[in-house]
């Protein structure tokens, strides 16, 4: 039985988010579904719709957020991999009882945790519960 | 048009250690496994949803997932965006003036496929598939 029913979104570590939602507004005619700033995580960013899914364009604003270094490091590029799932505490639990840690928290009307890419081969992988 | 995200690719090192997080532990269904000797690798294409997770292992050391493994490591690779028509989907990105790696649509485990380049999309490789009937 599969913990996650779908792919949330897949986001994206940019320098500039105003020329990546140009190039990608561009070169692939996706709609902006929504963009702000999220002063708590240090970033602005922008949701643009595919299909069921999104892609999030996000680019870090202080060393606080660790996309940040990743660009620095390594350049922009895909940062994060989101999976919904329907009840995110029971399946941390579940998780935790095999030894892969996920710690909830609260963003907004979401809940999100993240396994840590020593678990996924190296992919840093959210999880998210959305309202009903 | 690009319907949806048709996969996210996932370069490792070891596809069977890799399937015992994707498939065992969160539960991922295989939908198929298949070695593209072109593209040099072994693959498992796991559902998720309406779209897939694609696990690629090297089998030599030329290929581009090769390659990737060793200057990031493991890691997500590629995004590929569904089109029911890749070669025009091809044509028009290409019209753009948008810098790709395949100048025609290949066969790929997806279906018909091409790659565009990374450069041309703030470091993100992009894949277009056009799934087999």
């Amino acid at each position: 039985m599969s913990i996650a029913r779908k792919i949330d979104h897949v986001a994206i570590a940019v320098k500039d988010v105003d020329a990546a939602v140009k190039t990608f507004t561009e070169n692939f005619g996706l709609p902006v579904e929504r963009r702000g700033e999220v002063p708590e995580l240090s970033m602005r960013n922008a949701f643009l719709t595919i299909g069921d899914a999104s892609l999030e364009l996000f680019q870090p604003t202080s060393d606080k957020n660790p996309a940040l270094k990743f660009i620095t490091d390594r350049g922009e590029g895909i940062y994060l991999l989101s999976l919904e799932v329907q009840h995110l505490t029971e399946v941390a639990e579940q998780l935790g009882k095999k030894g892969i840690k996920v710690a909830v928290q609260e963003v907004g009307d979401r809940k999100i945790g993240f396994i840590s890419p020593k678990h996924t081969h190296g992919v840093l992988l959210q999880l998210v519960e959305h309202p009903k | 048009m690009l319907r949806k995200i048709h996969h996210v690719g996932i370069a490792v090192r070891n596809l069977d250690e890799a399937l015992t997080f994707y498939r065992d532990t969160l539960g991922l269904p295989v939908h198929k496994t298949a070695v593209v000797e072109d593209q040099g690798v072994k693959a498992a294409l796991l559902t998720i949803g309406n779209s897939e997770i694609e696990l690629l292992e090297p089998i030599n050391t030329n290929g581009g997932v090769a390659k990737f493994l060793e200057r990031r490591g493991e890691g997500l690779h590629h995004i590929c965006f569904e089109t029911d028509d890749v070669a025009a989907e091809l044509a028009a990105t290409k019209a753009k003036g948008i810098e790709v790696i395949d100048q025609a649509p290949r066969k790929g485990l997806a279906g018909m496929i091409c790659f565009l380049h990374p450069r041309a999309n703030h470091g993100v490789l992009i894949e277009y598939a056009q799934p087999s009937l």
